[in-house]
């Protein structure tokens, strides 16, 4: 920008400051002569040095000031002073002296001292000591000592004092608390070339500043310029209302279900064991029952079982394998046990429900879920006992490959090119795979979630025929750990407001 | 599930072969575990819970053989009588009633040996086993037993013998009190008046099962030939346990000798035949296969496999159904190999309309310049009652981590909570949340009732009860609903700057500015006001009309 332009653009405080910065000038000294405040003299500099027409650079100064003595001596007198003048032009001992001056013993041997070194008094040692003063010592009767002199001059910036009055200052720097020193740290500017042409150009004082109701009414802006605005100049920050960075992603991914023509599965988080595992065909005293952590409720401890029929189907899958063409688990299954509350561990429970709702004529159908599910982990950085999943399950004539196909899409959607499975085991699910995905700016695999194709044992008893049933729950956690690389999973949790007010928007 | 560490060199002795990390590391994830490291001299696998038989290194390199073509096919164990008796009396049946038992001869006991039989007991022990109470394995010096036996239940303190690990004769009372697997294992026994034993001829207690053995069978270094004795309350998990070591001691060169238990030789390792229809496993996985192919892939499974019929290996626990053999062979093809497929199948999506409705109401807010919180459902009474709500809540029996061991019943106590960890951030903070909530109902079928309340909170200086009523009023007005407001008093807001949210002669909710006693507790020093509105019930007053 030209210096003409420039000078345009200054703001009224600019405008104030700036004739004063010929001369290399501290915010102290601005504020006393421009008469404003602390933070405006320092808006404004920082603005000009923005537009460089200014340096600003620290000081650290060293300042004396009086202390508490030396305000004392100020106003009273210093001891020397006192004992000057009590003499005048007699001969005292130095117990009248002291009686006249009613100094302490310390002021006086202080006095003393300086007044010998400085030939102000004679002492003679006598039977007393006696004390007279010299004719450079009457001089001073109706003069200033130096450091009288010098402490008048107080506050005043070490760098300002000549030498003689260092070497005073050094004096009374040995004497109780009548000086101190304190460093300041002070911001000095002074005008840079740039800075001297725009001064020079000169600012009109007939601009408009801020357009008002008032200004457009009266027509004034026909007779007056705008000024100009520094385009560059920083604002402050501002923040809108956010949808959580979770819930956006629950959002886009339930979009994509949507999209592939899924029906979404809903249902409470509290279920019975019976749907949570038993359903599911997880045996009430296999391994695998610990295999999730489970939060098992106090109170309400036992909830109700669904249709008996139901309920009979799924006890004789457990124990003989039903009509499935299975041998089952072969044990004893309790209604008890099956009885338990839970908070679901899976969103697979809700595939299960939604099973056993099915007919014949219905098929084929494709449903998904995404929702909350509990384990009972001690939380930590890689561990959440509360977090969400998305379910996906196709009833009808389908395959193993078909499984992979859906898999696939949904991770091309996510954005994951490369997906692979592994063998896996789930006691719902056989084939049982584990779903990885290829993470091209990391270049490593994730593990993303399960899948595979729902047992018999566990279809037959829910739907009462044979079909095929492509089911995968998928854990949102990774996916957003790995989108917005956070390496804490507690994040998802924590609400630090301003985290949420500047994350980026998920926008996959 | 369990994770074993084997020794690379007995594998790869086990395997016959040299093969490189590389190729091995691959062969393992594709096989079907877990692996989790590998390096010169360990491989660390988790084994599924379904194959317990890849517990040993035996098994492992059991299955790693036939799945890279080394050695596939069904592996066949001869089994020979040795005319050796086990009698049980009737007294076991209320107490332990299952017991099989299997001699091998020509055992190579060194040290390592003896490590890989300890973790596989021990392994099969913790998963197959539950902890002993299913399944409990003991292994013996056969010389030092004198055949028959007798396994019988007998009371504790008529039968004393010196276990393993101890120098003295301890009864069985005594060894449940003092001895270490005593202690560990006495749960088991808990609510019986009897414990079982095992005899021998010389009237010597040779083992408690499934506690201890005692030092006269103890297995050492030179031990030859072995005595196993396994027993437990469920029969099938009993003979699966005692094929899946003899089988892998037999992999290793020992011989197996049968023992009559009651009449019944015992083990009998016989291969199960399971049919397999080759056209249903080509349906069920989407690839043409024909009975050539499926006999290969089999064998690489360890099956032997003709016309229909899939002969299933003794030491295979899993085999429930036709789907587990067909896994085996999709296991075998390569899950990778298998070309995805999207099918033909036109359906008409449908989302949740609640949720919709949730959703919505999360955007009006968020037009207001309400960011949206994420936090858990779980509490904890001291929590709640903090923030100055009291009610009775559904509880959790044993959650791990502290702090959560209850079920929220509101929203406003997660966001103050979130505003007291917010002291660092500029104000104001105004922030919401739709989250669900519970309480205890009997007519539900968990007799727990799950609502959705959207929970809003102002933190700042102007933030007041006049403002968060401008708020709602906006939003109800949105969703043109008539409303009214009620006298409300209650523990968590400033008495008189409360009120009662009513739409269609129902209470949808409640607001007011926070006591500041509350504030306090939170230790912030900023006002706030804060609103709970049940979406649930707003929901259905909206859909009834």
């Amino acid at each position: 920008m030209n210096p003409k332009k420039i000078a345009e653009t200054l703001h009224p405080l600019e405008r104030k400051i700036i004739p004063y910065l010929k001369e290399k000038q501290s915010v102290e000294e601005l504020i006393s002569k421009t008469g404003l405040k602390d933070v405006e003299v320092n808006r404004a500099l920082q603005w000009l040095k923005n537009k460089e027409l200014i340096t600003l650079e620290e000081e650290i100064k060293e300042i004396v000031e009086l202390d508490s003595n030396g305000k004392t001596y100020l106003k009273e007198g210093l001891p020397e002073r006192k004992f000057i003048k009590v003499i005048g032009q007699k001969t005292l001992t130095l117990d009248e002296i002291a009686k006249k001056t009613q100094l302490s013993n310390n002021e006086i041997s202080v006095s003393i001292g300086l007044l010998r070194r400085k030939n102000i008094i004679y002492v003679f040692r006598k039977k007393d000591i006696i004390i007279s003063l010299t004719e450079f010592g009457k001089k001073l009767l109706n003069e200033k000592l130096e450091e009288e002199k010098l402490l008048e001059k107080l506050p005043i910036e070490i760098s300002k004092l000549s030498d003689s009055e260092k070497a005073v200052l050094e004096g009374l720097k040995k004497r109780k608390n009548i000086v101190k020193i304190s460093s300041l740290k002070t911001k000095t500017a002074k005008l840079t070339t740039l800075g001297e042409e725009v001064l020079k150009i000169g600012f009109e004082e007939n601009v408009i500043d801020k357009l008002t109701p008032e200004i457009l009414r009266s027509k004034i802006w026909k007779q007056k310029k705008f000024r100009r605005y520094d385009i560059q100049a920083e604002v402050p920050e501002v923040y809108f209302g956010r949808r959580h960075f979770v819930n956006q992603a629950i959002d886009y991914i339930r979009s994509i279900w949507v999209g592939m023509g899924f029906k979404e599965m809903k249902g409470p988080l509290v279920q019975t064991s019976f749907w949570n595992f038993d359903a599911l065909f997880t045996a009430q005293d296999h391994p695998v029952r610990e295999m999730q952590d489970t939060f098992f409720l106090k109170n309400p401890e036992f909830g109700n079982l669904p249709d008996k029929k139901i309920v009979d189907n799924v006890k004789r899958a457990h124990e003989n394998g039903f009509n499935t063409g299975s041998t089952g688990w072969q044990y004893r299954w309790s209604f008890e046990e099956a009885k338990k509350n839970v908070l679901r561990t899976h969103t697979t429970v809700l595939s299960a429900r939604t099973i056993a709702g099915l007919k014949k004529e219905d098929l084929p159908v494709k449903y998904f879920a995404i929702g909350r599910c509990f384990r009972n982990e001690t939380l930590d950085w890689s561990h959440l006992f509360e977090f969400d999943q998305t379910e996906g399950i196709v009833v009808g004539d389908v395959n193993f490959r078909h499984l992979i196909g859906y898999l696939k899409e949904f991770f091309k959607k996510m954005n994951y090119e490369k997906i692979r499975i592994r063998p896996a085991y789930f006691p719902y699910t056989e084939m049982s795979c584990e779903v990885e995905v290829y993470d091209e700016n990391h270049g490593e695999w994730l593990e993303l979630g399960g899948a595979g194709m729902l047992r018999p044992e566990v279809v037959k008893p829910l739907i009462g025929f044979e079909t095929q049933v492509l089911a995968w729950g998928l854990g949102l956690a990774r996916i957003i750990k790995n989108y917005y690389q956070i390496e804490d999973l507690r994040m998802l949790y924590k609400n630090d407001l301003n985290e949420l007010r500047k994350i980026k928007e998920w926008l996959l | 599930m369990p994770t074993v560490v084997f020794e690379k060199k007995e594998v790869l002795k086990l395997l016959g072969k040299k093969i490189n990390e590389q190729t091995l590391a691959e062969n393992i994830s594709y096989l079907g575990t877990d692996l989790k490291s590998i390096n010169e001299e360990e491989i660390v696998v988790e084994i599924f819970p379904n194959r317990p038989d890849m517990l040993s290194v035996e098994g492992f390199a059991r299955a790693l053989s036939a799945f890279m073509s080394i050695r596939p096919g069904l592996r066949k164990y001869k089994v020979k009588p040795s005319n050796k008796r086990v009698k049980v009396e009737q007294s076991v049946k209320n107490v332990r009633p299952y017991i099989k038992c299997a001699i091998l001869r020509n055992v190579e006991l060194n040290t390592s040996e003896i490590k890989n039989l300890m973790q596989l007991q021990e392994k099969l022990h913790q998963t197959h086993g539950r902890d002993r109470r299913k399944v409990a394995i003991g292994v013996h010096d056969y010389e030092k037993i004198k055949f028959p036996l007798k396994y019988k239940a007998v009371e504790p303190s008529k039968i004393s013998f010196i276990p393993l690990g101890e120098t003295i004769e301890m009864n069985l009372k005594q060894i449940l009190e003092v001895h270490p697997k005593g202690k560990k294992y006495a749960w088991i026994l808990e609510d019986k008046q009897k414990y079982p034993v095992i005899i021998d001829a010389k009237d010597d207690v040779i083992s408690f099962p499934p506690i201890i053995n005692s030092v006269i069978t103890q297995v050492t270094e030179g031990t030859k030939n072995i005595f196993i004795d396994i027993t437990g309350e469920d029969e099938a998990a009993v003979e699966q346990a005692l094929n899946i070591i003899v089988t892998s001691l037999a992999d290793k060169g020992a011989e197996i000798f049968s023992v009559k238990v009651n009449g019944k030789e015992t083990p009998k390792l016989k291969s199960r035949v399971v049919k397999l229809n080759v056209k249903y496993a080509s349906k069920i996985l989407g690839i043409r296969l024909k009975e050539g192919d499926v006999k290969k892939l089999l064998a690489r499974m360890g099956y032997s496999y003709n016309a229909g019929k899939a002969i299933i290996p003794c030491y295979r626990t899993d085999i429930l159904h036709q789907y587990d053999i067909i896994e085996d062979i999709a296991i075998a093809y390569g899950y990778n190999k298998i070309n995805p497929e999207l099918p033909n199948i036109s359906t008409i999506a449908k989302e949740d309309k609640k949720y919709y409705f949730n959703k919505k109401l999360s955007y009006v807010l968020v037009g207001f310049g309400f960011l949206e919180t994420n936090t858990v459902s779980l509490t904890s009474e001291a929590n709640e009652t903090k923030c100055g709500f009291r009610e009775k809540l559904v509880l959790i029996k044993n959650s791990a981590t502290q702090g959560y061991n209850a079920l929220r019943k509101h929203i406003i106590p997660s966001l103050l909570n979130v505003l007291s960890e917010n002291k660092h951030n500029s104000y104001p903070q105004r922030i919401f949340e739709i989250g669900t909530v519970f309480e205890e109902d009997e007519t539900q079928e968990t007799k727990v009732r799950e609502e959705t309340i959207l929970g809003i909170a102002s933190a700042g200086t102007e933030e007041d009860f006049t403002r968060m009523k401008q708020t709602i009023s906006a939003i109800l007005n949105n969703l043109d609903l008539k409303f009214s407001f009620e006298e409300f008093s209650h523990e968590a807001f400033i008495e008189g700057r409360s009120a009662r949210i009513v739409v269609d002669e129902q209470e949808i909710g409640f607001f007011g500015e926070i006591s500041p006693l509350i504030i306090e507790s939170l230790q912030l020093e900023i006002p706030i006001a804060a609103c709970e509105i049940n979406t649930t019930k707003l929901f259905r007053i909206i859909n009834s009309k």
